[in-house]
């Protein structure tokens, strides 16, 4: 009996305690898409640049060992809100682990704290859970071309007052490229259940409007009195990360687009910017 | 390929079930508006169709209103020379009607399509063009859409309302307005003036379908669109209960109440407001900009008991100084502080009828209520009032 017990504990915490490892790389780069050149810092799942930042799927219960090895060259540090906080420090070069044990799943933001990493993008997706459903990703940022190419160069005297964006993108890629990022880009078949994970990583909110459809949010972290809610319009402040919950049920090709009419576009030409596609076939 | 697509969609008026409304309505390109300081600008808009060729389109476009399970055709003709669609925001409509140029279809100058649809949820809808969105919205191409229950109440089980108010917000780049042809780049159109239900400043105040007048008995549905490119943050007086109880046409899981709302472009809220108490005050909304938050304009609502309404031996003084009593709701009794001797305190019914009448002294005074019936009354002392809620 008390050998059965002590099985029983052990197998408990072997659920508690499933530990999954993932390393993630700093890298700067130049995005060029179009008339859109915009300076990034990106975290990148692989020993070089990568557009998008990196997206990390956890499954419910599980801890995240995150090994963090900065390319870039400045110093960079790892936050996540409510779980790990910004006095640290991953000095060019350096590699330091982080551990990420979520209380519950749903999306979260992992990013910079340093002025750099936080002005040129570093942040990506951690979705814990849900890893049996359709999943997408969408890493809402926005900038001032001029600006950030300033704050990639030094010569940025601190965030401004009077913020004009003039880029808008979705996993650092503007319409109409979105709709070759298979990360974004929504496919799937009437009656399946979609989850798309999303977060902002820019500097103001983003209106995101779904054509075709209304989502559920399943999981919010800033706005949490609008959990559960169905939208068709829902705002992300910066900073937040929600999870929506899409079962079409109905087929088409819709977008889905910020309604905030000045992030459609690519440095002032339209269309462009933050709009991507659901393709929901019979 | 236009063509296809019209004769597509006149197929989906026999595949519409239960009552079928149709609407009317066309767009233009050669309407002026004459802003709140004077200034006139143009507008492109919709308006109802009308063999007077001189019929005008209005800004925003005609409030369109349709009962749940209604299924609807909108008629749509293009009056103008450029092309436009017609967006239907929040309904969920299939691919074709859904007015995306790129997914749908434009509908070309002189040419006429029919949207059909049907509504399946009750609450607060916009319906806008799809076509270079950036400027024709800017440029005034939007309306609101109201799906209601078909009786007094918000949806099926919720609550019900005797009175409705609803309310659109946008705005405008005066300069996009007033040259079309040359807007600049689009990430740089940021408002400079600022609407409600087309109307700011002054003209709100003198619109008697924006400004509230409330019965004490009021139970007031407000719907809330946003259409701008700013957000708007709603502030409602202490004197207002407002609990929020749809958001984009969905119940939301727990109704709250609440002091203020913040509505992001293309967002909308349906919510109830009751008065609290006899107050003169208006509802503030401020247009926040997207980019960097700052607040870059204000219209005011005014709200006030109905003059119409006060068949009292007393009138309201234009300075409303609220009286406080507590317990409120009382059952057999509430507490007055009077600050002066030999001070008139009334309590009076719904019908004007005075229920009690004192002289009372400086103090603390208890006023029985064991005689009055539940329900709502008003309490005059001196030159202030409020509202006392009797339940038993």
């Amino acid at each position: 009996m008390k050998n059965l017990f002590i099985a029983i504990l052990l197998c408990f915490s072997s659920i508690s305690f499933t530990q999954v490892f993932d390393t993630v790389y700093l890298y700067r780069d130049t995005i060029h898409q179009g008339n859109v050149i915009l300076n990034v810092v990106s975290f990148s799942p692989v020993d070089s640049f990568v557009t998008t930042n990196a997206v990390i799927n956890m499954d419910a219960g599980e801890t995240l060992n995150l090994t963090v090895i900065n390319r870039d060259t400045v110093d960079h540090s790892l936050v996540i809100d409510d779980y790990i906080e910004s006095n640290n420090s991953v000095a060019v070069n350096d590699t330091v682990d982080f551990v990420f044990q979520p209380s519950e799943n749903g999306t979260f933001r992992y990013y910079s704290g340093t002025d750099q990493g936080k002005y040129l993008g570093a942040s990506g997706i951690i979705l814990v859970g849900y890893q049996n459903y359709s999943r997408f990703y969408w890493n809402l940022y926005d900038h001032n071309d001029t600006l950030a190419s300033e704050f990639a160069n030094g010569t940025a005297t601190g965030f401004p007052t009077e913020y004009r964006p003039s880029v808008f993108l979705i996993n650092n890629y503007t319409f109409p490229h979105t709709l070759t990022d298979t990360l974004s880009y929504v496919t799937g078949n009437v009656g399946d259940t979609i989850v798309i994970a999303c977060i902002n990583s820019g500097y103001m909110p983003h209106s995101l409007h779904f054509h075709g459809y209304h989502v559920r949010i399943e999981s919010v972290r800033k706005r949490t009195h609008t959990l559960f809610w169905d939208k068709d319009t829902y705002p992300l402040i910066p900073g937040e990360a929600v999870l929506f919950r899409l079962i079409p049920d109905q087929e088409g090709m819709y977008p889905v687009h910020d309604h905030n009419l000045i992030t459609v576009t690519n440095t002032g030409a339209y269309p462009g910017g933050m709009i991507t596609r659901l393709n929901i076939q019979p | 390929m236009r063509r296809i697509c019209f004769i597509i969609l006149t197929i989906f008026p026999f595949l519409l079930i239960g009552q079928v409304e149709h609407v009317y309505l066309q767009s233009k390109m050669d309407a002026t508006i004459t802003l709140s300081d004077g200034h006139q600008t143009n507008f492109w808009g919709y308006g109802y169709q009308s063999t007077n060729p001189n019929a005008r389109v209005t800004l925003p476009a005609p409030k369109l209103v349709f009962e749940k399970g209604d299924s609807v055709v909108i008629h749509f003709y293009n009056n103008s020379p450029e092309d436009h669609t017609i967006h239907l925001h929040g309904l969920d409509v299939n691919q074709v009607n859904d007015g995306v140029p790129s997914t749908s279809f434009a509908v070309g100058s002189q040419d006429s399509v029919n949207y059909s649809f049907r509504v399946s949820h009750t609450g607060t809808y916009l319906y806008h063009c799809h076509v270079l969105t950036s400027l024709h919205l800017t440029m005034g191409m939007y309306g609101m859409i109201v799906v209601t229950n078909g009786d007094d109440h918000l949806y099926d089980g919720g609550p019900k309302y005797n009175r409705e108010f609803d309310y659109l917000t946008s705005d405008m780049k005066r300069a996009v307005n007033d040259n079309p042809l040359s807007p600049g780049d689009f990430f740089h159109i940021y408002a400079d003036y600022f609407m409600l239900n087309g109307k700011a400043d002054q003209q709100i105040f003198d619109d008697t379908t924006l400004s509230i007048d409330y019965r004490p008995a009021d139970t007031m549905v407000f719907r809330i669109g946003n259409i701008a490119y700013s957000c708007t943050k709603w502030i409602f007086p202490d004197e207002l209960d407002v609990t929020v109880y749809q958001s984009d046409g969905r119940e939301v899981p727990v109704s709250f109440q609440a002091d203020t709302l913040m509505v992001y472009p293309g967002e909308r809220f349906t919510a109830i407001a009751i008065p609290n108490g006899i107050f003169q005050d208006t509802i503030e909304v401020e247009y926040c900009n997207m980019s960097d938050g700052s607040t870059d304009g204000v219209n005011k609502i005014p709200i006030r008991l109905d003059p119409a309404h006060l068949s009292l031996e007393e009138t309201l003084s234009e300075e409303l100084n609220p009286l406080k009593i507590f317990p409120n709701p009382a059952e057999n009794y509430f507490k007055v502080e009077v600050q002066d001797d030999q001070s008139k305190l009334k309590v009076v019914d719904m019908q004007g009828r005075i229920i009690i009448q004192k002289s009372l002294d400086k103090g603390i005074q208890t006023i029985r209520t064991s005689d009055l019936e539940s329900g709502v009354y008003f309490v005059f002392l001196n030159s202030r009032q409020t509202q006392l809620v009797i339940s038993k």
